[in-house]
């Protein structure tokens, strides 16, 4: 009998290989040298981004963010990931501003909110994954203040004064991040004056807010687990590509094409957390399909599991049920891993990444946009999903 | 590399002829670093975890820290985990450091992570602090040595705690909350931490200081207790020493920098940081290097005659805790009015036709 080690390493090196080989058979990867040169200039415009836009957080926010407190136990990861956080939602943001037409405003401020409107999703991720944390987001930006930052440029400072109230800590940071956010946003609607693409965007960033919070408070009775872990990873590339619109200050609505980013991102993270979600006992869609579940099983299954670790954590018990999972789950990993094995779960999502990525192409050829926005936006595409699995 | 520190003049190309230094060193010993001339040779699976760590945090894919990640994964024990050296049975310390390497190299294999986590659990004593060692029946370990080897260290202990992190063990799993119950009571009186493998409190108070900040098992008083006595501690020359010297010296002035700036801004501490930060810049070599000082101890062990302060000749260890301590000074903003200057510059947009 293989050990539960190997057949977690197979199904980490199955997910990887079956992507790449699909992308490949597509003629989609990216040479070895290629993808190393991209992500490097990737890593650059990063911080550079970060240098520019860092001061506009204030002192304090931007000296955290860039310290070794900056995400807690996290911080190495965080620390390693900003540039490229930043650089993916700066580059999707220009890339969906140039499809969409129109001239940019300089600086490209629909790239920058983009970037920082990625960061902002991160660690509004980050820090609703804590009981604790959730709370006091919810506390500084409840939804009826998003609303109100969207309508009411004075907000922003009303925000900024609120955090310097605050000691310097992620939360901080995060409001901070926000506030940039909308300062840049008014700033793009006083430019351009297109009501229609600010009405969209405040309809898009509340629709992501709920789609995140969705996740947090799932409904047992949910009909479809499955739909609110989609809006919670594509609803993000539409608030994009209203800034993206925002600041093309075109009637072209690049919506559709974002949502079909999204897609492609959504597939992307299941995959790319298989052997990870099978150690921690997380639902993933590809575990879920290689059990033969049917949707609405699924979303028992993901409520259930939510629902458990949202008592733990009122109990006070999230400890135990961490020991929990390391002592009682061994075996139960190893069913889960090996059931994807012998199922061809993972072959079936990497396909659906590899069509995801073409219709995006597709969607790309439809559109009278340059050739070379086009050609960037694909290559960007490609070249994070090949990040992301790396 | 540093981003945001307008205030740190000379940081910049310090830091990169920091790297360069260490890419030579490493290209003459086949992609690991060597230092400490100790009984069994020099360092190499410690010492290049140490230092693709420094490297990989200021220069992100570097390919000198991704070569040593890639011997390390080659180089790692059948039962997981990595020594002093390839003659030198498995230890917490380098096993951490193993483990830190690894979670910034690509396509890593979870096999290899898993044995080595499993190797470094074995360090975990009923203290819940990490030892080095845990057998003295196998080599070099005969009976000889004081118990400090088996001992757990609050800078071991904080390495591995960083490891454990780095590769997705639950803060609040048993195995790190208990490491950080030893770390808050491992405390020395004036607030930081001391350790029985180095000369001075420098290096073990900044680990063990990040370490249990992140865990939140630090309160802003005892920051500012650290802080104040680290500042305190500062020699006349703007730098520090390890060993009570006059003037300072690069290694513990690196970590006095890195422990300070895990405070909260504060004008005394941030001009200890400035005065610091210069200190370490005027003090390169010409070859891009910082000199080395006595700071690695090892304890009594006379049978083996290798007792005693050790520096790290080949100045490697010394170069990546210093680059690593410049770049996180440059990458944070000391001077509130720049700061606030270059928002109000970034601010203001406008529309303009591009050449698309």
């Amino acid at each position: 009998m293989w050990s539960t080690q190997f057949v977690v390493q197979e199904l980490w090196l199955r997910s990887r290989r079956c992507l790449l080989s699909a992308l490949d058979d597509a003629g989609l990867a990216p040479g070895e040298a290629a993808f190393a040169s991209y992500m490097r200039d990737q890593g650059a415009l990063g911080r550079s981004v970060l240098a520019r836009l860092g001061p506009g957080l204030g002192t304090v926010e931007h000296r955290y963010l860039m310290s070794e407190r900056m995400a807690g136990t996290a911080n190495r990861r965080f620390a390693r990931r900003l540039p490229f956080g930043l650089a993916f939602g700066h580059e999707c943001g220009r890339y969906l501003r140039q499809v969409a037409g129109g001239a940019a405003v300089v600086p490209d401020l629909a790239a920058d909110g983009a970037a920082l409107f990625n960061v902002a999703a991160s660690l509004f991720d980050r820090l609703t994954d804590r009981a604790s944390e959730a709370a006091a987001v919810k506390a500084l930006l409840p939804r009826d203040r998003l609303a109100r930052l969207c309508g009411d440029r004075s907000e922003v400072e009303a925000l900024r004064t609120e955090l310097g109230a605050l000691a310097a800590s992620e939360l901080r940071v995060f409001g901070a991040v926000i506030a940039e956010l909308f300062r840049i946003a008014h700033e793009l609607r006083a430019i351009r004056g297109d009501p229609a693409a600010w009405r969209g965007f405040v309809d898009d960033l509340l629709g992501a807010y709920d789609a995140q919070l969705a996740t947090l408070q799932p409904d047992l009775a949910a009909p479809d687990a499955t739909a609110i872990s989609r809006a919670k990873s594509v609803t993000p590339f539409l608030v994009t590509a209203q800034l993206a619109a925002l600041g093309a200050g075109t009637a072209v609505d690049p919506r559709g094409l974002a949502e079909a980013i999204g897609d492609v991102f959504w597939r992307v993270d299941d995959l790319v957390d298989l052997h990870a979600d099978a150690r921690t006992g997380q639902l993933n869609s590809v575990q879920l399909r290689a059990a033969g579940r049917t949707a609405d099983r699924a979303a028992g299954h993901a409520a259930g599991h939510a629902a458990g670790r949202a008592a733990d954590r009122a109990a006070g018990h999230a400890a135990g049920h961490a020991a929990g999972h390391a002592a009682g789950h061994a075996d139960d990993v190893r069913t889960a891993a090996v059931a994807v094995l012998r199922s061809d779960g993972v072959e079936a999502v990497a396909a659906e990444i590899v069509a995801g990525i073409t219709a995006v192409a597709a969607r790309l050829a439809a559109l009278e946009a340059p050739a070379a926005a086009r050609s960037a936006l694909l290559a960007w595409l490609v070249m994070y999903v090949v990040d992301w699995i790396q | 590399m540093t981003g945001a520190g307008e205030s740190h003049v000379g940081v910049e190309p310090a830091v990169a002829r920091g790297l360069g230094f260490l890419a030579g060193a490493a290209r003459e010993a086949d992609g690991l670093w060597q230092d400490f001339q100790l009984a069994p040779g020099p360092s190499t699976d410690w010492v290049s975890g140490f230092a693709a760590v420094a490297i990989a945090g200021v220069a992100p894919g570097a390919p000198e820290a991704q070569r040593a990640i890639a011997a390390l994964t080659r180089r790692a024990r059948r039962a997981g985990g990595w020594g002093y050296n390839e003659h030198v049975q498995i230890d917490g310390d380098s096993t951490a450091w193993g483990l830190l390497a690894l979670a910034e190299g690509r396509q890593v294999s979870p096999l290899t992570v898993r044995k080595a986590l499993d190797a470094l659990v074995r360090h975990q004593g009923d203290t819940g602090g990490f030892a080095t060692y845990i057998s003295p029946d196998g080599p070099p370990a005969r009976g000889a040595f004081r118990a400090d080897w088996f001992a757990p260290q609050p800078c071991v202990t904080a390495a591995a705690v960083m490891a454990l992190l780095a590769h997705g063990e639950p803060p609040d799993g048993a195995a790190i909350r208990n490491a950080a119950a030893f770390l808050a009571r491992a405390r020395c009186a004036w607030g930081g931490w001391s350790s029985c493998w180095w000369t001075g409190p420098r290096y073990p108070t900044y680990h063990a200081a990040l370490v249990l900040g992140w865990l939140g098992g630090l309160s802003s008083a005892d920051r500012d207790a650290i802080a104040r006595a680290t500042v305190a501690a500062a020699c006349a020359d703007g730098g520090w020493s390890d060993r009570g010297a006059e003037l300072g010296e690069p290694f513990a002035t690196a970590l006095a920098i890195r422990t300070l700036l895990l405070g909260d801004p504060d004008p005394e501490v941030d001009a200890a940081i400035r005065r610091g930060v210069r200190w370490l810049v005027a003090a390169q070599c010409a070859d891009g290097a910082w000199r080395s000082t006595p700071m690695l101890r090892v304890p009594d062990v006379t049978e083996h005659g290798i007792a005693g302060e050790f520096a790290d000749d080949g100045r490697c260890f010394t170069t990546a805790t210093v680059i690593g301590a410049l770049d996180q000074a440059g990458r944070q903003p000391r001077d509130p009015d720049a700061s606030r200057r270059a928002g109000a510059a970034a601010a203001p947009g406008r529309a303009a036709e591009t050449s698309r």
